[in-house]
């Protein structure tokens, strides 16, 4: 899979773990996904899913926690194996990131232009500092900044939140990046700023054909941007295919949990229909498939308490296929038909 | 439920903070968080307090229940009017509140039952027997076993402790609980489960729900009034089929163009609308909504748009051109 020159940036089988006081717990458990260049995949899950986990531990950018196994690769190279210095050359220019605090990326005390100027100097060291700084001003222009002149001198603090996102983004195109990774981009923002900012991320994948790798709980941000969707769950991804047929017929009962739980815009729904329970503790997964205990289509299956289902193609006449980790895959779309009732126990919301 | 009487009436409500600077305190501009907001809540009812930050809409709900003083305005609750000069003691005893982290606003210390317990406690109601079993009673009604009474909050999930908060809620038997952004922190599979509760208990109980939240596809689902606040004011009120069917404000109809909907073949139009919410220290004096809307005009720049009804079924919109904004199928 990592070899296919058609996949600029791909994870494999990762495994991250963090010690804790109450053990080892596996934030990852053997994730992974593919993009190719101009293609947004859109990472969707809830917290504690390992979405944000996989992708940090991918780019080396991991606070505590240990990469068990697993490989990465960027363009052709091995982006775990390689040394410190050249990874973080690679971030920043060819690899380039966006998260949801825009302050985490900026530094409060540098005015915006250097700041843009410096990420601009990672690739071309001869640029000097008048052309530096026509080409920051150009970006800031380039992604909605108004008065990009006097902005270019301001500092990080004289800027809105959403401002700053777009400066972030400023930085993430400022060199042609072939990745663009978005963990939560617009999470902090307002409504009419979001609108705002994923009009500029699709601006910007298809000025630069880069890949995008948009990390979301937001399954209307999913259907809004992406060519196809990866769902995690407790680490691990549990389907993952094209955004319209895992929509249409979702073929993993936590996907199809997830698009009926969600009240609607632009519908009416009586009931919503909850997924019961909780999303479950890292350091007590359960064994089997981690989500059976909420599972309304397992109904105590053993099989589904006692092996892990592995994420395996399930339509293969078009491409590129929809794939499910779920035993009974072949149910799901049937089970989902007559109804996703969940069991009134406890935890669930009962009747209406 | 077919009473007749408002609930909770809230007239011209303002709260502005100065700003004040130097050895003197002197007030060098006003923050106008919440500048002349009006609506009713009817019993058994849902009124959504809707709106991006900064918009006000807590503070107008909290200005409502008197958790901050209000600069100026009138309250009444059930037809009664409440002034500085009413206790918090009788308020609480209508009107609770729900808070968005139900982790802050739970005491860690104490159990589930003590928690919802304690509203009780402090009115001096019962004895801590009787009182135990009330809370008991209450968490079985939101939906927690009589077993997991004794644990703190600290054991419990997200959306559970979220029951827990809902459950002292209820202590009191409140008309009016006035809910902020209290899904908000939830992963939506739990939302779920926590929005389906209050609906329950809205039907069971009769009490009406003050709903504030960012969140426009929640408050379609809990709500039957919507109010859409900008900077400070009501810029549109309906109900929920004149809200989402047929939005008159610029505002509004760029607001619900603008939340994604999880449906990838949907088409949709989308006014993207450009900068930010405005600074509310010293609001423009024509139309607040001026700076960003796509069809602003003299008028909007000098003169400030009353908030009037619109239609037979009593829309009310805050805009000079509100009659000509109807558009079809905007936000379906």
């Amino acid at each position: 899979m990592a070899t296919d020159p058609e996949l600029i940036f791909a994870i494999d089988d990762l495994i991250v773990e963090f010690d804790t006081p109450e053990g080892v717990v596996r934030a990852v458990d053997g994730s992974g996904y593919q993009v190719s260049p101009g293609e947004t995949l859109a990472v969707v899950g809830e917290t504690g899913s390992g979405k944000s986990v996989t992708v940090l531990a991918a780019l080396g950018l991991l606070d505590g926690g240990r990469i068990v196994s697993g490989t990465v690769t960027f363009d052709g190279q091995d982006l775990l194996r390689m040394p410190d210095r050249r990874r973080r050359r690679l971030l920043g220019s060819a690899l380039t990131m966006v998260f949801q605090n825009p302050m985490s990326a900026l530094n409060p005390v540098v005015r915006i232009g250097h700041q843009i100027a410096e990420v601009l100097r990672v690739h071309d060291r001869s640029l000097n500092k008048a052309a530096a700084r026509r080409r920051s001003i150009e970006l800031l222009e380039r992604v909605g900044v108004p008065q990009a002149e006097i902005r270019h001198d301001q500092y990080p603090h004289q800027f809105s939140g959403g401002m700053l996102q777009r400066v972030v983004i400023a930085m993430a195109v400022a060199n042609d990046p072939k990745v663009i990774i978005a963990d939560e981009p617009t999470t902090a923002v307002d409504v009419t700023v979001q609108a705002q900012l994923l009009d500029l991320l699709r601006v910007a994948r298809e000025e630069t054909g880069a890949a995008v790798v948009m990390i979301t709980h937001d399954l209307g941000v999913v259907a809004e941007v992406a060519d196809r969707v990866a769902v995690m769950y407790a680490g691990r991804i549990v389907e993952s295919g094209p955004v319209r047929e895992i929509f249409a017929e979702p073929r993993h009962p936590y996907t199809v949990g997830l698009l009926a739980c969600l009240p609607r815009l632009d519908q009416d729904i009586a009931e919503l229909t909850p997924i019961p329970g909780a999303p479950p503790d890292l350091r007590h997964l359960p064994d089997g498939c981690a989500f059976h205990p909420r599972c309304t289509l397992s109904r105590g299956r053993e099989q589904c308490q006692e092996q892990r289902p592995p994420l395996l193609a399930v339509a293969e006449n078009g491409e590129p296929a929809v794939a499910s980790a779920c035993h009974f895959h072949d149910e799901v779309a049937a089970w989902a038909q007559e109804g996703t009732t969940a069991d009134p126990d406890e935890n669930g919301g009962q009747h209406g | 439920m077919a009473e007749s009487s408002p609930v909770l009436e809230v007239d011209n409500l303002v709260k502005h903070y100065p700003i004040r600077k130097g050895v003197f305190g002197r007030e060098v501009g006003r923050v106008h968080a919440v500048d002349g907001v009006s609506f009713t809540l009817w019993p058994g009812r849902s009124l959504g307090l809707v709106g991006e930050s900064g918009s006000g809409k807590t503070t107008a709900g909290r200005a409502a229940m008197r958790l901050i003083e209000p600069t100026s305005g009138d309250v009444r609750i059930a037809g009664e009017p409440v002034t500085a000069a009413t206790g918090r003691r009788t308020l609480a005893r209508r009107i609770a509140m729900v808070f968005q982290d139900p982790m802050g606003s739970l005491n860690p210390r104490l159990s589930a039952a003590a928690n919802v317990a304690e509203p009780l406690r402090i009115h001096r109601i019962g004895d801590p027997r009787s009182r135990r079993q009330r809370a008991v009673e209450l968490l079985e009604q939101v939906g927690l076993r009589a077993d997991l009474a004794e644990r703190v909050p600290a054991e419990f999930s997200g959306g559970q402790r979220q029951r827990i908060g809902i459950a002292r809620a209820l202590a009191l038997s409140p008309q009016v609980i006035v809910l902020d952004e209290p899904v908000s922190a939830l992963d939506v599979s739990v939302q779920a489960q926590v929005l389906n509760l209050l609906g329950r208990l809205q039907e069971e109980l009769g009490v009406a729900f003050l709903f504030i939240s960012h969140d426009l596809s929640v408050v379609r689902h809990v709500c039957d009034q919507v109010a859409v606040m900008y900077l400070g004011t009501i810029v549109e009120i309906g109900s929920r089929e004149q809200i989402y069917q047929d939005p008159r404000h610029p505002y509004t109809q760029a607001l619900l163009s603008a939340v994604p909907i999880p449906d990838p073949t949907v088409e949709r139009e989308r006014i993207i609308l450009g900068g930010d919410l405005p600074n509310p220290v010293d609001p423009p004096a024509g139309c607040r909504f001026q700076g960003r809307c796509p069809k602003v005009q003299q008028v909007c720049i000098d003169t400030n748009p009353e908030l009037v009804v619109r239609s037979a079924g009593g829309q009310a919109v805050a805009c000079h051109f509100a009659d000509d904004n109807a558009v079809e199928g905007e936000s379906r």
